[in-house]
């Protein structure tokens, strides 16, 4: 099964022909974690809607790029 | 053609994209017909505004400007430079990680917009004006739903791991980057960490994990035929916000040090009026030249190197000690001090030029000369601690920059006696007059002023045959 989705993902890139390589463990370890992730990211959404409701929601979190 | 005295950046060919050549000593960027889709979706979709508003990516124009590979031309971009080029392996740890920081900002603002960071590498990323910017406008690519990260691999290799290992292991081991221009092989990153990182979520996934999948799957390369759902957008995003997450986490702090008055500690043998005095002598000195660039060499903290940057002059602070460039970049960023620009440089090994042919990455003295270099309380060190002869040094100066402002420290100083308190004083021309005399093939000496309440004198010199 995972050889297979990677295969079709490889078949994707080649048709897009990127100039870096990816590296196969690189784009195989995304989708392992693309589950966990985006679950989370949903939850954080929810979440932060609910919070909303409730008027306690926080402000987009910042994204600037620089810490603290 | 017209091209005359014109030549292709040697850093930039890897990108099919597009390329940098310089002509008549400008810097422009041909983009090939091959990226006209991406970069009209790059203006089009209002990225490119919103980022150069931000101050993120920087500004181009598009001129009329004949291509340098006219078959392939699509523009031709004039891009605003910044002051100086310097390198990850140069950069403290909040800087390398304010540039991560900033390249995931970037991604997560190109998603929106229907684009994605094609490479994430940190030679991308440059400083101005104290902040982290990309200089490479041809790093996008338009994202289509369901494709992985493709410069995710580049990421954790030219950020989260050299991060990692120096939060985790040792802050020096930044200097892996120099070895490994591509950024630091998950294997061994992963080798290198201590075993409790395998407990950080973070960590243990992009790093460890990362590194044994790529082992595992090095060659794999089987075929498929349908369209592939792959990474849905919201599981991208959460991959960006959880790189985000375990580098924000990333701490590193100096030992053995006290944190607030580091400056203190390691100045503590000038008195008061002595540093004022020579920090009256410097600015003195500024004034009389008005130079528009500087480095200040072995800088510490930037006390001085403030002196310059005060007066609008931008100005490179480097020092040996990768805690005091860690200071001064905070320094910096609290302040905003624009033209500061603290790195960390080992004078005794500056930057080598690296990379392929080696023409990618240039040496120190490739980004020479300066308007003028402050050697502030510097001489003895490479001197007598590292039996550089006195002519060596100069000859060494007089590359680096036109005037040249130095401390000549004589042995009867505190500071020397302790670095020849270990060893044998096999130095007998170490001397004021045998400094002069090493000086002056190479320099015209224009003032001296000795500096109150030490032994020790500052010069400014010029140059000769500039």
């Amino acid at each position: 099964m995972t050889f297979y989705i990677m295969g079709q993902l490889i078949e994707h890139f080649s048709n897009q022909r990127p100039y870096l390589d990816p590296s196969s463990g690189s784009i195989l370890i995304q989708l392992l974690l693309a589950g966990l992730l985006g679950a989370g990211i949903l939850l954080r959404t929810y979440w932060s809607r609910i919070l909303k409701l409730f008027g306690r929601g926080k402000q987009d979190q910042t994204d600037d790029g620089e810490d603290e | 053609m017209g091209k005359m005295n014109s030549q292709v950046h040697p850093a930039s060919f890897r990108d099919p994209s597009g390329f940098l050549f310089h002509r008549k000593e400008v810097l422009y960027r041909q983009v090939n017909h091959s990226y006209q889709k991406e970069y009209e979706l790059l203006n089009s979709s209002g990225l490119y505004v919103e980022l150069v508003d931000k101050g993120w990516l920087v500004r181009h124009s598009e001129v009329d400007v004949e291509p340098e590979l006219p078959a392939l031309a699509y523009k031709v971009l004039r891009p605003e430079l910044v002051e100086f080029i310097s390198y990850p392996y140069e950069w403290s740890f909040s800087q390398l990680k304010d540039a991560a920081l900033r390249t995931l900002a970037i991604q997560k603002r190109a998603l929106k917009n229907g684009m994605s960071l094609k490479d994430a590498s940190a030679y991308n990323i440059q400083f101005r004006d104290a902040r982290p910017v990309l200089i490479d406008t041809l790093s996008f690519e338009v994202y289509h739903p369901g494709k992985p990260w493709v410069a995710y691999r580049q990421f954790c290799q030219h950020f989260l791991a050299p991060l990692a290992l120096m939060a985790s292991r040792d802050v020096r081991l930044n200097q892996l980057l120099r070895v490994y221009m591509d950024g630091i092989p998950l294997d061994l990153a992963s080798r290198l960490l201590p075993g409790r990182t395998r407990l950080n979520f973070g960590l243990s996934t992009h790093i460890h994990l990362h590194a044994s999948f790529q082992s595992k799957h090095a060659s794999s390369g089987a075929n498929g035929s349908r369209e592939s759902a792959g990474m849905s957008q919201p599981a991208l995003e959460g991959l960006i916000e959880s790189l985000r997450s375990v580098i924000h986490g990333l701490r590193w702090k100096p030992k053995g040090t006290e944190w607030g008055d580091y400056y203190a500690e390691t100045s503590g043998h000038y008195s008061d009026a002595a540093s004022r005095h020579k920090m009256e002598i410097i600015e003195a000195f500024l004034d009389q030249i008005a130079p528009h660039s500087a480095w200040d060499l072995g800088a510490n903290t930037g006390l001085f190197s403030r002196a310059a940057s005060r007066r609008g002059i931008p100005t490179v602070a480097f020092d040996i000690d990768p805690a005091a460039v860690e200071q001064d970049y905070l320094a910096c960023k609290a302040n905003k001090d624009t033209n500061l620009l603290p790195l960390v440089l080992d004078l005794t090994n500056p930057s080598p030029a690296i990379g392929w042919n080696n023409h990618e990455r240039m040496s120190l003295l490739e980004r020479a000369p300066v308007d003028v270099v402050l050697a502030l309380a510097l001489i003895h060190h490479l001197a007598i601690a590292n039996n550089v002869p006195l002519s060596r040094l100069a000859d060494f100066f007089r590359q680096a920059g036109r005037w040249l402002v130095i401390e000549f420290v004589p042995k009867e100083d505190s500071q020397v006696q302790v670095l020849l308190a270990s060893r044998e004083d096999i130095f007998p021309d170490y001397t004021q007059q045998g400094f002069e005399d090493a000086f002056k093939p190479y320099f015209d000496v224009h003032s001296s002023v000795p500096i109150i309440d030490t032994a020790r004198t500052l010069y400014l010199m010029e140059r000769r045959n500039f």
